[in-house]
């Protein structure tokens, strides 16, 4: 009987941990997932714009041959993601990068165009975006 | 004159010995109690500075001694004489402390650390927004976007950025005709300028302006790529 009142104890009292830890693990867990899917989310964002960024590509003559310049950006990027509104699941996330401006020079315009292209320029840019109704908004 | 003196444990059941022996015991077990609450303490404030693999490690641990120190009490008590609880906790919490610590060292790996994207010293960031939505044919900013607008105030708030002259461009898709495009932009910068002038900043820092469709970052073709281009950049002067 009484081993019984014991056991009815540490269950209570493991049952009250649980509901105190749990919630918690919850919105951790939520915030990790979230997190991760901005992570991919700004992965395809540079992807796309980076590879529209080299269609605009722009070539002039030079005195000697001919200058392929476009402005692109930077290999790596970090993100953060901030809770904006607990109740409705919002959630601010921070990309940033760096534009870069990219410029090759060549005896032709194909010969700029292939590169190697070096770095002229560099300025940080942020850009924000939305976590709402369970997706990141572009 | 003899006392007898007839105590209860912390289940209501009758102890009857030596005062003396039972109040030993029950100090040599309050001590204990504290070292443990005092060592689990030391645990947890040592594992918020450490490495996410240290982190596991010590969250590991310190699951596997709750669960094995409970469990180790309870085999304990099943004893006839039920007084070897706290002999079992102990070491059913060790035991449960070294498994549960190898277990989340072994979980959990190490990020590599990501190579540092901006200068060291501080700058003053261009700003893009695009998670802004616009309704059709209106240029007010819908409340649900404000933390959007409120972050890029933040950025602009700060040192680096306090006093500069920012130009807020605002740009639109290609879809519609260019000069209204263009009308489009302009008043979807003046929102955003109302916006910032609103939250407390300096009217005359900011210039509103539009692009109307001129400025693409992604491809028109697309209904992503012309999601992308309809967004708002904050431009500070050097």
């Amino acid at each position: 009987m009484l081993a019984k009142k014991r056991l009815f104890e540490l269950c209570l009292f493991g049952m009250l941990c649980l509901a105190v830890v749990a919630p918690g693990a919850v919105r951790a867990s939520d915030s990790l997932t979230v997190e991760k899917g901005f992570e991919s989310f700004c992965r395809e964002w540079m992807q796309i714009v980076t590879k529209f960024a080299a269609k605009k590509m722009q070539y002039r003559k030079a005195d000697q041959g001919f200058i392929a310049e476009y402005d692109g950006f930077s290999d790596t990027f970090s993100t953060k993601v901030k809770l904006a509104d607990a109740a409705k699941k919002t959630y601010v996330g921070i990309l940033s990068y760096n534009e870069v401006r990219f410029r090759h020079h060549g005896m032709t315009p194909d010969a700029a165009k292939k590169g190697p292209f070096d770095i002229v320029s560099q300025s940080p840019v942020k850009a924000i975006f939305m976590y709402r109704n369970g997706q990141w908004q572009n | 004159m003899v006392y007898e003196f007839k105590f209860k444990d912390f289940v209501g059941k009758e102890f009857n010995k030596n005062p003396l022996t039972y109040l030993k015991k029950e100090e040599n077990m309050k001590s204990k109690a504290i070292v443990l609450m005092v060592a689990a303490l030391f645990v947890f404030t040592g594992c918020s500075t450490m490495s996410k693999r240290a982190k596991c490690a010590c969250v590991g641990a310190a699951a596997g001694a709750a669960v094995g120190g409970t469990a180790g009490a309870i085999i304990g008590d099943m004893g006839p004489t039920h007084d070897n609880r706290l002999g079992g906790g102990i070491i059913g919490g060790a035991a449960g402390a070294l498994i549960g610590g190898i277990t989340g060292y072994l979980v959990c790996k190490d990020e590599p650390k990501p190579e540092p994207v901006v200068a060291a010293a501080p700058v003053c960031d261009k700003i893009v927004i695009n998670s802004v939505q616009f309704d059709f044919d209106k240029a007010e900013i819908k409340a649900e976007y404000y933390p959007i607008l409120d972050e890029a105030a933040a950025a602009l708030q700060k040192p680096e950025c306090a006093g500069k002259n920012v130009t807020i461009e605002g740009n639109t898709c290609d879809m519609g005709p260019e000069k209204y495009n263009q009308k489009l932009s302009e008043k979807r910068a003046a929102a955003a300028k109302d916006y910032l002038v609103g939250k407390g900043l300096a009217a005359e820092r900011f210039t509103a302006v539009g692009n109307g469709e001129a400025n693409p970052i992604a491809d028109n073709k697309t209904k992503k790529g012309r999601m992308m281009n309809r967004r708002v950049e904050f431009k500070v002067a050097e």
